[in-house]
């Protein structure tokens, strides 16, 4: 059961990261990720405190995953201590989302 | 056995080990040991710990252990001292996983007025080293701003003396597998780790990385570049960091020659591209590893952490060990000693075949006797363990009860290596348990007792453990007030344990604790004061062929002491016969024999018989009679006497008709296939396949507890 909160406007959708992006949050990210196939989505990070490997590989498939089928992907807010974790992790934030 | 449970229960194993380690390392530190392996043993521990339970799911055990290993790591940056007070919180917090782990391993829940107040006090300490203390892993995640070390150019444009000491440049290739995720373990950390190291460039690879359909969330799809520049060589820091997760990642790491000058880039944005250095994988456990990884040529390079570890000279090398199942060394020492038997049965054959000693078949017979006691001596070494596990848990207790009873105690303990079968070490746990518990409670007086009769305020308990005589003696001491004889007296009395007018010796007043129900406590508490206590322990030391004695001196405390068999296997023993049987008394139990003569032979009382021995009276037993083998002799001087000593110090001469000679027998229980009898502690097979039995000489001598009044009133008139 993720904690992800997530609305939905008319134009696209806003998923809203929790706070704890650890090791066990991964698969429910994913999960979360799954249920919103096909929309425009809003990656809201301002919430995060931490995130790891696990859930940045998430945040890149997502990122891909929506470029193949067309549809945008967009990280808004981001965190200090997210980009801070990017930064420690080597990856660029347009990797998540533009 | 479910492969997964296997696992589990190798994991569980684990982590016994791996608390034994930590309250080892915590308790090294309490007494001020403050060498950084200490800590980073310790620390080592709880990581291990949080990495399997993290595998397994057990999430109390996971967020406890979190807040922990954070701690700890606080100490190991030296972020917090390592005072008394830290290493006592810390030891509070071990106790607490400790029962985390059991609770885990039992599926129950772990109380949580146990876990939030440990919890709380390591937070307190990360707060107070200027962390935040939720689950510390914020200190993990938050505070991650890079910040690249700036590389001194003197290095390159300065004297020459300067220019010596070139930047050492490293390239750093590390490929995560899914296993060192499921242990709990973080890239990122390991990342932010080298960055502490120096200037540190890190590229991702995120090319792996399959779309949402196919993606593993669990998986493990990145690999990094990183680059690091240092002022020193840094390649033991280098492995250091990767030390936790060498076996589930691929990991090269190779030194540059030739580091251009300048300083590293600090922009992550647009990394460089760096050409595929060769990989050179770690040695793995994995069969496969869970991920392909690209064809490299494999070069040699002696320092990499693919090669062994240097080692501090101050921590041995451990030795190499397996894990074995009890059952086949058990097996193993059952055929083992059939293998004694036969080679018994083999002697004793060609002994009778009227071969002379002198003989070629006799002196290899004596070689293979030799050989077989070796292997028997090996084989028992198996099961051999040190009381070590047993003794730190006993701090444990101790910390609890002093707790409880708001008492100053430090638990001293000496002999932790001294080794005993596996089985003795398991059933020891209770009994200990119980006599550490008492010595606290009542042995040990109130800091204000104390004061006011001059000792220090902490109390001390000593726990001790020495090979003596082939057995193995178990001693708890403490410095408190002895035992109160008058009050225990009063008490036996008002359980009708003993007629108010019974001449009682200071030895018998405290052998009455042993008495079931006995108990000086007036409340119940979460102590002692259940009716339920020493005599639990006699039994249990009984149980296992041991003994229990007690020392006490009024104002200066206690001693209990254990004497246990070092084995539950083999003994080594007299052969008699009593009648038409055939016995074996422990050599152990023997001091010496002799032939009675009918003027050291005296008739007391009601046809109590001693034996005078070097100025002492000892009661004469005939053991044939006691043992209603067969009627009591008249005449004494036609047998051979066996000075025997209990181990308690009772001392008794057993009368039996024929020394045979000694031997050594392999034990086998006569109350598991059959029950308990007086005057018999068990069984054996002889060389001739006959069964015979092994006298109990302590539960003979201490039957003779009436006579000695007898013996004292004998002494009187001499």
């Amino acid at each position: 059961m993720s904690d992800i909160s997530n609305e939905t406007n008319g134009l696209f959708t806003t998923l809203s990261l929790p706070r704890t992006l650890d090791l066990r949050a991964a698969a429910p990210l994913a999960a979360d990720f799954g249920r919103f196939r096909g929309r425009p989505l809003v990656i809201d990070a301002s919430e995060v405190d931490k995130i790891g490997a696990q859930c940045a590989q998430v945040l890149v498939s997502a990122q891909q995953t929506w470029a193949r089928d067309g549809v945008a992907l967009t990280l808004s807010n981001p965190s200090s201590a997210f980009t801070g974790a990017l930064e420690i992790l080597g990856i660029p934030t347009r990797k998540i989302g533009e | 056995m479910d492969p997964m449970a296997a696992i589990r229960q190798t994991f569980f194993q684990e982590c016994d080990e791996q608390l034994a380690e930590l309250e080892s390392g915590l308790i090294r530190i309490d007494e001020g040991d403050r060498d950084p392996e200490t800590v980073n043993a310790v620390f080592r521990a709880v990581h291990s710990i949080k990495g399997g339970a993290s595998a397994f799911g057990f999430d109390d055990l996971v967020e406890f252990v979190h807040v922990f290993e954070t701690t700890l790591d606080l100490l190991r940056s030296n972020r917090i001292e390592a005072t008394q007070q830290v290493a006592a919180c810390f030891l509070r917090a071990s106790d607490v996983l400790a029962d985390l782990v059991s609770g885990a391993r039992e599926g129950s829940d772990v109380n949580p007025d146990k876990v939030a107040p440990a919890k709380a006090e390591l937070q307190s300490l990360c707060e107070g080293a200027g962390s935040e203390g939720d689950a510390a892993s914020e200190a993990d995640f938050v505070d991650l701003a890079f910040e690249p070390v700036a590389i001194s150019l003197d290095s390159i444009f300065g004297d020459f003396e300067e220019s010596e000491q070139k930047p050492h440049r490293y390239v750093i290739n590390f490929k995560p597998r899914p296993a060192l995720y499921a242990k709990g373990n973080e890239a990122l950390l390991l990342l932010r780790e080298l960055g502490e190291l120096g200037a540190l460039r890190v590229t991702c690879n995120t090319d792996d990385t399959p779309f949402l359909d196919e993606l593993d969330p669990e998986g493990a799809y990145f690999s990094w570049t990183a680059e690091l520049e240092t002022k020193e060589d840094a390649r033991a820091d280098i492995q250091a960091v990767f030390e936790f997760v060498e076996f589930d990642c691929d990991l090269s790491i190779k030194e540059e020659d030739d580091p251009p000058p300048g300083s590293v880039i600090e922009s992550m944005e647009e990394p460089a591209v760096y050409e595929e250095e060769p990989k050179l994988p770690i040695a793995s456990n994995d069969e496969q590893p869970a991920l392909a990884v690209p064809e490299a040529t494999p070069q040699p390079q002696p320092q990499a952490s693919a090669g062994p570890r240097k080692t501090e000279p101050s921590s041995p090398a451990p030795q190499p060990t397996i894990r074995v199942d009890l059952e086949r060394v058990d097996r193993l020492i059952n055929l083992v000693g059939e293998l004694v038997i036969n080679q018994a049965v083999l002697s004793q054959r060609v002994s009778e075949a009227g071969l002379s000693r002198a003989s070629s078949v006799m002196i290899a017979l004596d070689e293979l006797e030799q050989l077989t006691r070796d292997i028997q001596d090996s084989v028992m070494a198996i099961r051999a363990q040190p009381v070590k596990p047993i003794f730190q848990r006993m701090s444990r207790v101790v910390r609890e009860v002093a707790a409880i009873t708001k008492k100053s105690v430090r638990l001293i303990t000496d002999g932790e290596s001294t080794e005993v079968d596996k089985t003795v070490v398991e059933r020891l746990t209770d009994p200990l348990t119980h006599m550490i518990r008492n010595a606290v409670d009542h042995g040990i007086e109130s800091a204000e007792q104390r004061i006011a009769v001059g000792k220090p305020e902490e109390g001390t308990l000593k726990l001790s453990a020495m090979h003596r005589s082939g057995r193995v003696v178990i001693e708890v001491s403490d410095d408190g007030a002895g035992i109160n004889r008058q009050r225990v007296r009063q008490i036996a009395v008002s359980k009708n344990l003993i007629s108010p007018d019974a001449l009682l010796t200071d030895e018998e007043i405290d052998n009455l604790i042993f008495a079931p129900g006995f108990s000086t406590t007036e409340t119940a508490s979460a102590i002692s004061g259940r009716g339920v206590g020493m005599d639990v322990v006699k039994r249990a030391v009984q149980a296992l062929g041991g003994r229990i004695s007690i020392a006490s001196r009024p104002g200066l405390g206690s001693t209990f002491s254990l004497s246990l068999p070092l084995t539950l296997a083999v003994l080594d023993g007299m052969v008699v016969t009593i009648g038409d049987q055939t016995f074996v008394v422990p050599l152990t139990a023997i001091v010496e024999t002799m032939q009675p003569k009918k003027e050291s032979v005296h008739l007391i009382g009601s046809g109590t018989r001693l034996i005078r021995s070097r100025d002492a009276f000892i009661p004469l037993v005939d053991v044939g009679a006691v043992l209603h083998n067969r009627p009591s002799l008249a005449d004494p001087t036609a047998q051979v006497a066996l000075l025997a000593e209990s181990e308690s110090g009772g001392r008794c001469a057993l009368l039996v008709d024929e020394i045979q000679g000694q031997r050594q027998v392999v034990i086998k229980s006569l109350e598991a296939n059959y029950g308990r009898v007086f005057g018999i502690a068990a069984g054996t097979i002889l060389g001739d396949g006959r069964v015979a039995l092994i006298i109990d000489v302590d539960g003979i001598i201490n039957s003779l507890r009436a006579d000695s009044d007898a013996v004292e009133s004998l002494h009187a008139a001499e």
